[in-house]
This record gives C-alpha cells, structure tokens and sequence, in this order.
C-alpha cells in the first residue's frame, strides 16, 4: 500500500540545515498495523506527516497504491487524504465549538456525503465507538478517553483504508489509553492499515511490526507478529 | 454547508464574547454613523427633486464680469421670465419667485406673523408637484386679491383647511380671499412656501418694474422634453444684453436639481457650497465605515492563534481553503448582521438628536431600494471586513499549527499594525479638524465688528409704525428704556441691497462695475450702533434738513472711490445726487468670515424696513423691554412688539460653520472610540499571549510599571508614526479649508501639540487597564497558565 524509498525531509534556515528524514525507506502493507518509535526529534512525526500527505518531501519515492505521489501538489495531496486517510492525534484535535455529532459528520460534509447518508453513517460510528449517548456534548464535556475515543470516530467515520495515529494514547491513563488500543487494533483486524506514532512500548506492542528511528534514519524493524492476510486494494481515488 | 457555517459561526462568537461584543459594537457603531450620514445625504441630495418634471425644470442665472473677475448669481430682473417666454419656444411654462414680505396676517382675533411666503406666478402651479388640498389659483388669485395658504397655515389661521372663499387681512388694511389650501411642502425644496401670492398682489402696493438693471427676483423656467440645454443656453446668453445696451451681464439656465447643492460660486460658475458639505460627509461616513472594518480585521486576526487549530483539523479532514475563507466569510457577514441590526436600533434612537443637530427634520424613508442598498452595503462590509481574516486564517498550514510551531503574525510591519496606523490616521485628521474648525469659529467671532452689539436691539418697521415713528423716538427716548434709535435699511446683521453704477468725482468707466453695499439711515446711527466715526458727521435729518440725501462712506468706500477729501464729494445713485457729511470705519454687515466690501450709507431719500435702539444700561434688561414694549403697543397695536438681540442675530451667521465643528467632532470621537475599542482588544490579546513572558520578566524582576510600559509602547508608537502620517494631510486640509474664507486663523502648532497628547493619553488610558491587570497578575499563577 505504501511504498518509501531513500525519503528526505530537511529543514532549512539562513544560518542551519537540519536533516529530519535521512534516505529512509520501507514498505507497509494493506492491513498492517505499523508502530513507529524512537527518542523525541527523531523524525517520526515528521514522517508521519509525509505519510499522512500533510507535508512535502524533498527527496526520494513515496508510492501510495502504486502512484507517485512525492511530487503531488497541494490540492491533489489533499483530494487524496480526504478520501483516504484518517487521523488521530494525542492532543486530540476536536472543535470546541462543534459536538460531538457534528465533530464526527465533519468528514463526511467535505466529503459532499449527502445528508441522510451522513446521519446513518454517524451514528453507526458512534455506536461502534460507545460514545452515542455523549452526541449532543461538546469536547470540553467530555473526559480525556471520551475526546479521544470521538477523535478515533472522526477519523474512522469516512471509513479510511490508512489511519495515521500520532501518540494516540499520549495524553490518556493506561485504562484509557487501553481502550483506544483495543479499538484500533479492532480497526485494524476489520481490515484498516493503521501506522502509529508512539512512544510508550505498551503501545507498539499491538502492532505487527515496530520500525525504530533515531536522527531521522531508520535503525531496526522488528516483525512482532506476521500479518495474517492481505485485503483487497481498494483505495478510494479521484483518478 | 452553509447551516454548518453558520452554526459553527454562531458558537464561534458566543465563545468569545469579548471579541465579538467588542467586534459588533464596533462595527454597530460605525455602521451607525454611516447610517446617519446616508440619511443626512440623501436628505441633501433630494432636494427639488421630487418634481414629476424634475429634468425639465431649470433656474435663469446672471454672469458678469465685476471688479474684473467673473460671478455668477441667481437673481434676475422681474421682467425676463415673460421676456423669454415670448422669445423662446422652448419654454413651456415660467415663474419668478420672490420672498414675500413678513405680512401680519389677522382673522378675526387669530393673529399671526413671520411666515415665509413667495410671489409666484401661476405657471408655478403647473411647473413643481405641490398638490392642492383644495381650490387653487383663481381669478381672484390672478387679479392679486387671492391668496394660497399651506394647510397646516390654514388650520393655524381657521383651525380648518376647507377655507377657500374665507377673508384674511394682511398687514393693517388689505384684504384677500383663499384662493386655494395647498398640501404643506416638504422640507426639501429651496421653494417651501407657508403662503403665495401671485406678482399681481405686489403689483397693487407699487412693485411693477421693467428694469433690466435691478436683480430682484428667481426666474424658473420648464423646458420641453428634450431640448439641449447648451444649445438653449447659447440662444439665450445674450437677451438681457439685446434688451439694454449698457448691460454686459449673460444669462444661461442651470437644472433646478443643482441649486441646493452647487450654492456658491467661483469665477462665474456655481461649483461649490453644500455639495462640499456632501463630499465632506460622504467621505467621512465611508471612512467610518473603514475604520470598523479595520477594527473587526485586527480584532479577528488577533485572534488567530485560537483559531488556528480549528482551521489545522478541518484542513486534515479534508476542508479546502476555499470552504474555510467561505466560512470565515459567513462568519463577518453574519457578525456584520448583528452590527447592522444594533446600528438601525442606535439610529432610530439617536436620528432626532442628530436632526437638532445638523437643524434638519430627518426622516427615515428607504424605500426598498434604499433597504436594498443598505442590506447590500451591510453584507459587503462583512465581506471586506472578514476578507483580510478569511484568507490570512485559511492559510495556515496544518502540519504547523498542529505541531504548535504556529508562528504569530508578526515582522517588522504587522498588518496588525497597519491596521491600527491607519485607524489612528483618520481619527488625528478629525481631531486636527475639530479644533482648526473650533479654533477658527472663536477666532472670527472675536473679530472687531465695527460696531457695539451689545445692548442694541432692532424691530420691523411695520403697520403704523411709519407713521408714528417720530411719535415713538420721543416717547422711547424720554422714558429711559433707550439711549438712542435709527432708522434703517435693514437689520445691521443683513444686508438688503447693494449696486454698481455708482458715479463721484474722479470715477471712470471701469468704476462703474465696482460693487457697494448700500444702507440707510435718518439719523444718530453711529450713536445708536456704537460705530467710529473717522471724519465728518452723522447723518442726522431733524437737524440738518438737506439730509435727505446726506450719505456716509466707509473707510472702505472712500478707499475704492479714491476721495482724497470724501466731505462734500458727490455719489451718484439711481439718478439721485447724494452729498457725503461723513465718513465711519468699517462694519461687518454680511459674512464675518469674508472681506468687508465698501459700503454707502444714504439718507432718508432711501428707504426703511428697521428700527435699531441702544437699551439704557441705568436699567436691566427685562425692565427696558417692558418699557418698550408699552410704547411699541401704544404706537402699532396691530402688530405684536417684536425685537431681536444684534449679538444673537450676529452668533446664527456662525450656524453652518459651528454645525460642521459640531459634526466633526461628532465623528471624530466616534472614529476614536472604535479605535479604542479595537486598541483595547489588542491589548486584551497581547496580554493574554505574553503571560508567560510577563511571568518570567517578573521573576527576574521587573516592575509593574515596567510591564506596563513593556506592553503599552508599541501602541505608542504606533499612534506616533500615525501622527506624522496624519499631520501633513490635516495640514493640506486645514490650509484649503481657510484659505476658502478672506478672515480666518492661520494654523497654529499648538493645535498638532494638543492633538498628540490626546491621541496618546487616550490611547495609553485605553491599554493601561488591560496591561495592569495583565502585570498585576501573579508570576506563578501566569507561569502555571502557560
């Protein structure tokens, strides 16, 4: 599904130059759940970043279903995320001024989804999640878990084959924390490719297979278990 | 979408309610104020246009090369309107149009006075839209023994309209019947009329003139449909000229429409008067209008660090820029709603005082057009006003303000700053304004006006007074309530006549068109004014019986006569002789604020329409007029006892010029407030996103005062370089505003001093608050906040 190859990400300034990729290269797989970990300033957000079609690359091949797309600009990034990818963020990342529902249905008013097939769509999500009782809440309502576990129902809600998951239980207790690991991992075995940004050990244990970073190179990867099968493509394209 | 938009909008501001209050109210106010300008202006510009034959509708003016420069003005002789008419086929109907004079009208016990009235003649009925109520121009009415009353007059006189066929007496003896009850007219007509008479009624008291020379009355014409009005012009120029040799004078039509507006002229062309006080305020109310789109601009982008994040996420889950310029789009709009509904409350609360102000009945009639405009001028405010947010917004980069490594507007010259620069331009430009206009009004009110107003008083020379005015001297001068009494032209604040012609012992050709302003006295009148007299004597016909044609000349007079020995010299004057006995200084009799022209001041060959006495000051005031008034019952008891204060006559002459420093001032501080509105957001911000360095300067010792000044100097600074900006604008302002008068203050460098130290100590009471609630606060509580 994803495919790096040599990636470069560097930082420039007048006076420095900072390299935060370094020629990296790996591959994930269609339903694989990928842990990436190393020390703070490694590079894993900003790697996250670039998977995530958020930020640019400056050298290097990145394939997404079989497509180039390290050249891609802007808009055509954002076409493809929109279809594509969903996000969970550790500081969550919800709008104050928006329930809960509305939180979750924002995909899908971008995604021009029309109206009835929002409603379902929501709710089916936020049943999945167990927030459904807390739709009329706003964020500030709401514990830590619960933001987050909305955050999860935003991302998933349009139904992404990739889900970029940056620190996701960073700001949780470990009861919490837990809860959005079992639910990304149930996410995953219904066939979601989840790539995850993590610091905690706990965590990348979920995974299949942890890949770990140091100043922006890839040092080790570690098969923790084999991925069972291999989904069908389906990737949701403009072209 | 767009329910989307607006609910996130809606939540958005009820969040926070500071900036937004602080937004709308800004925006309210300043919508406000444009409101009530629109109102003033459309007011302005409708006069005598309401006219169903509005385009057909022209005035005649006079052009004239005098004293070798070229003027232009609307009075005419009585005889041109039928003069044209018969000459011209293109004119289709005509009137002339002269003040009536200030008749006494009496029915039964009901008498009333001061109404203003016009001679007309009857093609005024066909040519403006003044609806009748009932009757109309009769034969009575054309025979001059009718007349047409204005309904509310009517009821005032009968307490009823139906009164066509009822008997009025005007003054002590003539009679006229109604001929006609016509509908009041509106405020915005230069023609507004309590009563007409037709030219026949002034014909009966002796007014019949032919004269090409004597300029008395407006000539209106109506064109037909369609006719060029340079090729009229040009048929017309030269028909006062065909009709009398010795006049150079031109004449040419103007659309009735200009008249209100373009009521000065320069060079023989009517370019300015009121329309510059439309520009004037046209201008002000846009700038209005901008300064709160600026406010709502600096208001919303410092608030882009909360906003920041939203706009991060929706970016990430798939929101396009242009679905986020449009929703902060909606966001303005809808705020720029809620402003214009708080404006239209504002203004229907204050347009009454502003109506006292600007001395205008103003009334709010839009029509849906107007509606159309201001709900188009209301959602195009939203939209520039949230268009610098929308996009500076939009453009956040996801990956950065999610990161949290947003980076704050800043670089050497914020927009921000801009902002606030060009805020503060303006409001310095008005300040400066406001006291240049103040300053100027004292000054020319403490110009010598050649004459003692204090204590002088004047009264119409009306019904039997005439007759009884010697009668009346005596007894007023024996009872003590005065110290002197004249008879004259007119009211010693009011000039009634002047002309060119004028002959004396040296004048040639080219003096002939030099214009003197005439007046009239019996005698003591520079007794009774206070006023010097240089050489000579007064006039004074009870003891010099040859002074009947006695004249005095003013110093300016006998400058423009060149008289090197003005004692005896003889004026000619409407083939009258006068013999000058004296010579006074100069007195101001029109304008304070133009040049004094010269003036004669002729005997009692002339004519009279005011009586001028010095109260007694052995006694108070009250007791004199009392005095006054018995004898002035005794003498005319037809007429109610009438006076009028020279210094209070004297003070309306500065009406336009202190109703404008009054404007000005009003907008000048409205421009200041929302100024500070926007100041006292920023500052709020400032504060808000400073608390941990506030925090850490603490700890490491600063002072309160030191944040204070830490916080606040930039705003100073910023309101400094919009002092340097605003100071040659203003100069440039103020230096073609008075030049535009012969009298008037230079520019004074203390006005610039005066107006920096507002703007700052304003400015600086505006953050000071912010800033030492920001410093007071405690470092490790604003350590912890961060």
């Amino acid at each position: 599904m994803i495919k790096i190859t040599d990636l470069e990400k560097v930082y420039r300034t007048d006076l420095i130059e900072t390299v935060a990729i370094n020629k990296m290269s790996f591959e994930v797989r269609q339903g694989e759940f990928v842990a990436i970990m190393g020390p703070s300033g490694c590079g894993k957000s900003t790697l996250l970043n670039i998977l995530g079609l958020l930020d640019d690359c400056d050298g290097g091949s990145f394939i997404f279903n079989g497509q180039e797309i390290a050249h891609f600009n802007e808009q055509k990034r954002a076409m493809l995320r929109k279809k594509n990818i969903g996000f969970v963020f550790q500081s969550f990342n919800l709008i104050d001024e928006l329930t809960v529902y509305e939180n979750v249905e924002l995909p899908l008013i971008y995604n021009n989804i029309k109206p009835a097939d929002r409603k379902i769509m929501v709710e089916e999500t936020l049943e999945k999640m167990q927030i459904m009782h807390r739709k009329s809440h706003f964020p500030q309502q709401l514990s830590g878990g619960q933001q987050q576990r909305v955050a999860v129902a935003r991302a998933v809600v349009n139904k992404p084959k990739l889900i970029l998951a940056d620190e996701p239980t960073g700001n949780l207790d470990s009861h919490n924390g837990n809860e959005v690991m079992d639910m990304l991992t149930s996410l995953n075995e219904a066939g979601t490719t989840i790539i995850m940004v993590t610091h905690s050990e706990h965590d990348a244990k979920f995974s299949h297979r942890i890949i770990r970073m140091l100043d922006g190179e890839k040092i080790t990867e570690n098969i923790l278990r084999e991925l069972d099968y291999i989904p069908d493509v389906d990737l949701k394209s403009e072209h | 979408m767009i329910k989307s938009y607006l609910k996130t909008a809606w939540r958005s501001l009820k969040r926070n309610k500071l900036f937004s209050g602080l937004n709308i109210f800004g925006l309210a106010i300043g919508m406000a104020g444009a409101i009530l300008i629109a109102i003033l202006l459309q007011h302005m510009l409708s006069y005598d246009r309401f006219h169903k034959q509005e385009d057909q509708l022209f005035m005649i003016s006079n052009r004239d090369k005098l004293g070798g420069d070229l003027y232009t003005w609307r009075y005419t002789p009585k005889i041109l309107g039928s003069t044209l008419a018969s000459e011209r086929p293109e004119i289709q109907n005509w009137t002339r149009s002269r003040t009536g004079q200030s008749f006494l009208f009496t029915v039964g016990d009901q008498k009333i006075q001061n109404k203003n009235g016009n001679y007309v003649d009857p093609g005024f009925f066909k040519m403006f839209s003044f609806p009748m109520v009932t009757g109309g121009p009769n034969k009575d009415w054309d025979a001059g023994t009718g007349i047409i009353l204005a309904s509310s007059f009517a009821k005032a006189l009968f307490g009823r309209t139906d009164v066509v066929g009822q008997t009025i007496k005007l003054d002590t003896s003539s009679l006229v019947t109604v001929s006609g009850v016509i509908k009041d007219m509106p405020e915005n007509t230069d023609l507004k009329s309590d009563y007409l008479l037709s030219w026949a009624y002034a014909n009966r008291f002796g007014e019949v003139d032919s004269s090409w020379g004597n300029n008395s009355v407006q000539t209106y014409v109506k064109l037909q449909k369609g006719t060029n009005l340079s090729a009229f012009n040009q048929a017309i120029r030269d028909v006062t000229k065909s009709h009398r040799d010795d006049i150079t004078t031109e004449i040419y039509a103007e659309p009735l429409k200009n008249v209100f507006l373009y009521s000065e002229q320069h060079n023989g062309k009517f370019d300015s008067g009121r329309i510059v006080v439309v520009r004037c305020l046209a201008v002000i109310g846009f700038l209005l209008l901008l300064i709160a789109c600026i406010n709502f601009m600096n208001l919303s982008t410092a608030q882009s660090e909360r906003r920041a994040r939203e706009v991060g996420v929706k970016k990430v889950i798939g929101a396009s820029r242009i679905r986020l310029i449009a929703q902060f789009l909606i966001e303005s709009v809808l705020l720029s709603l809620f402003a214009f509904i708080i404006a239209l409350g504002i203004v229907l609360l204050v347009l009454p005082a502003f109506g006292n102000l600007v001395e205008t009945k103003l009334s709010w009639h839009f029509g849906w057009t107007g509606w159309l405009i201001a709900l188009a001028v209301m959602v195009i405010t939203g939209l520039i006003a949230g268009s610098y947010p929308a996009f500076y917004l939009s453009s956040f980069a996801p990956v950065k303000v999610l990161k949290g490594s947003f980076v704050r507007m800043g670089g050497k010259i914020s927009a921000r700053s801009v902002l606030v620069v060009l805020q503060f331009t303006v409001a310095i430009i008005l300040i400066l304004t406001t006291i240049m206009i103040t300053q100027d009004i004292r000054y020319v009110q403490n110009r010598d006006t050649g004459y003692n107003q204090s204590e002088l008083v004047f009264s119409s020379l009306n019904g039997n007074l005439r007759k009884n005015y010697p009668a009346l001297k005596n007894e007023l001068l024996s009872s003590g309530a005065i110290t002197s009494m004249s008879r004259n032209m007119s009211p010693i604040t009011q000039r009634f006549s002047d002309g060119w012609g004028m002959t004396w012992p040296g004048s040639n050709k080219a003096d002939e068109k030099t214009d003197f302003v005439r007046y009239s006295s019996d005698a003591d009148m520079v007794k009774t004014m206070g006023m010097h007299l240089v050489k000579g004597r007064d006039i004074d016909i009870y003891k010099y019986p040859g002074d009947s044609t006695a004249m005095m000349l003013t110093q300016s007079a006998v400058k423009a006569m060149r008289l090197k020995n003005p004692i005896g010299a003889i004026v000619g004057d409407n083939d009258t002789k006068w013999h000058v006995v004296g010579v006074i200084d100069d007195f101001i009799i029109e304008q304070p604020f133009d040049k004094i022209q010269p003036m004669v001041i002729e005997g009692p060959d002339s004519w009279y329409s005011t009586i001028h006495y010095r109260l007694n000051p052995a006694h108070s005031v009250e007791q004199n007029l009392a005095t006054i008034k018995q004898v002035f019952d005794k003498y005319n008891m037809d007429y109610p006892f009438e006076y009028h204060f020279a210094d209070d006559t004297y003070a309306t002459k500065f009406k336009e010029n202190k109703k404008l420093g009054q404007l000005s001032m009003l907008f000048a501080g409205l421009t200041i407030f929302i100024s500070c509105l926007g100041l006292f957001g920023l500052i709020t911000y400032m504060a808000e996103t400073k608390t941990k360095e506030i925090g850490v300067r603490k700890v490491l010792g600063a002072s309160v005062a030191g944040i204070i000044g830490l916080l606040s100097k930039g705003f100073v600074k910023l309101i400094i370089i919009s002092f340097v900006i605003a100071v040659p604008i203003a100069y440039y302002i103020m230096h073609r505003w008075l030049s535009a008068s012969t009298y008037s203050i230079s520019v004074q460098w203390w006005w610039f001093v005066i107006t920096i130290l507002i703007a700052v100590i304003i400015a600086i009471l505006t953050v000071s608050f912010q800033a030492m609630k920001a410093a007071r606060v405690s470092p490790v509580k604003s350590l912890k906040t961060e």
